[in-house]
């Protein structure tokens, strides 16, 4: 039996082809590709305004946003994480809420409309809590 | 030979049609969608292992009842009834007219303590607007005179309101949510969701399990901290959990907080040493009458109440940090935070 009649130039190609297209999608199917962190969803009004990848933060910034009315929040991303350091809402829940950087979790400012949300293909938080009934 | 070719590329092309429906099924079998949007005056998070579709359904039946039961938004249904106060009746939806009935129910279960038409006080004080005050005794006197849940007249028939006096205004806020948390969980079921989870302004709704089997690990809010830090967890499967407290809504006005949960027999915030009161039952509806009821009737007279209904567990957090749980709880909530306690 010769070898060359399993492996035609040819046939290489194919079965190569195949080959990659099996091992991207395994890849895929196990989580390996397509994982780049977590990413937030800034919305105004319902309106998204931004989105940040937050896995590839390098370095950390601010920036601001302020809505139709002149009403602002200062939003801070770093790392992994993001948060509100600074808003012209009376109460303040968003800025005394803290970081948030897990799947699904949210910043709401209820007065400005503003919404900072984790998309659902972020890591889970660590304590493992789906939601929080406040 | 040609045949063992087409052996070879029949193999592989198996095994890459496995990995490629492999790569292809398990984001859909396993990862949620999820929105979060400001509606009803509030934050209302929905989270579905179902299609884009259904959950923009889902945000278009919040919208629906926000406009139907709002109270400050021109043309809904609670809107005409108390601009008709003491004139006619006004036709109503049937999503409205529930929703009237059972707060009425809950009106009576109280002794009038929870009390739709509490809209005067409401309104006086103007807890979460941006003119919050300390209305003077006088006003307080003359709005407590138009709250009157038994002047509520219903007609079931031509599903009408009307309020019996001029002035007289309803106020579905301690109940609307509970509500919409209800009927958005029937929408999901019925089109066939297996797993929700659903936050409507710190109302939690969960549908099922998560997807993998285990349960929801719900948190419930610590009193005395910012959003997000919890007292406990629970872990539940197809059911509601509210919390009311006062921490949510208030002002501050000569270092003491006024917050948004009004006792029309005093005119004044309820104070009853609770801090907190979640409320763990399958319908919504009756997590959010009965967890501000409780909160408004106290620890022991609330405690009793509970006692007598059935399907329903609940967790009250007092001011000194004593944690009081239903019998049925007690097996389930293991662990506090620091710094509470169990009371035994």
């Amino acid at each position: 039996m010769n070898k060359s009649r399993y492996f035609k130039p040819g046939d290489l190609i194919i079965y190569g082809a195949l080959l990659v297209i099996f091992v991207t999608g395994t890849l895929i199917a196990a989580g390996g590709l397509g994982e780049e962190g977590a990413v937030a969803v800034i919305t105004q009004d319902g309106r998204e305004i931004r989105r940040i990848n937050l896995g590839q933060v390098d370095e950390s910034y601010e920036f601001r946003v302020e809505n139709a009315e002149g009403q602002y929040n200062i939003i801070r991303v770093e790392p992994g994480r993001i948060r509100v350091t600074e808003a012209s809402c009376p109460d303040k829940v968003d800025v005394k809420q803290g970081w948030i950087s897990s799947a699904h979790q949210s910043i709401v400012c209820l007065p400005n409309r503003l919404v900072i949300r984790i998309e659902a293909d972020a890591p889970e938080a660590e304590d493992g809590i789906d939601g929080i009934a406040f | 030979m040609r045949q063992r070719t087409l052996i070879w590329t029949i193999v592989i092309g198996f095994f890459v049609a496995a990995g490629l429906g492999l790569a292809l099924t398990r984001p859909r079998a396993q990862e949620a969608i999820s929105d979060t949007r400001v509606m009803m005056d509030t934050s209302i998070e929905i989270r579905i292992f179902g299609s884009k579709r259904t959950l923009e359904a889902a945000f278009k039946r919040v919208q629906e009842l926000d406009e139907l039961m709002s109270r400050t938004r021109k043309g809904s249904d609670i809107y005409k009834v108390n601009q008709e106060a003491g004139r006619r009746w006004v036709e109503v939806s049937a999503d409205t007219y529930q929703v009237i009935e059972t707060a009425l129910k809950f009106a009576e279960l109280t002794g009038g303590l929870f009390d739709p038409t509490i809209t005067p006080l409401v309104e006086l004080w103007g807890i979460g607007t941006d003119n919050p005050q300390i209305p003077d005794q006088g006003a307080i006197e003359k709005a407590q005179e138009l709250i009157d849940y038994r002047r509520v007249d219903l007609d079931p028939k031509g599903r009408k309101v009307r309020l019996a006096q001029p002035g007289m205004g309803l106020d579905l806020g301690a109940i609307g949510k509970g509500y919409a948390a209800d009927s958005v969980a029937q929408l999901l079921r019925e089109r066939g969701v297996k797993s929700a989870l659903l936050n409507l302004g710190g109302n939690v709704y969960v549908i099922g399990g998560k997807p993998d089997g285990t349960p929801w690990r719900i948190g419930i809010q610590d009193p005395f901290s910012n959003r997000g830090t919890h007292v406990t967890i629970l872990e539940v499967r197809d059911t509601s959990i509210v919390t009311s407290g006062p921490y949510e809504r208030f002002f501050i006005r000569n270092g003491k907080r006024y917050h948004h949960i009004l006792n029309p027999e005093t005119g004044y915030p309820a104070e009853t040493g609770l801090a907190s009161v979640s409320i763990i039952c399958p319908s919504s509806i009756t997590g959010d009458a009965l967890s501000t009821s409780v909160f408004l009737l106290g620890l022991e007279r609330g405690l009793a109440l509970l006692e007598e209904l059935e399907n329903v567990e609940a967790m009250l957090i007092t001011n000194d940090r004593k944690v009081y749980l239903t019998s049925g709880l007690k097996s389930q909530v293991k662990s506090l935070a620091k710094g509470f306690e169990f009371h035994e």
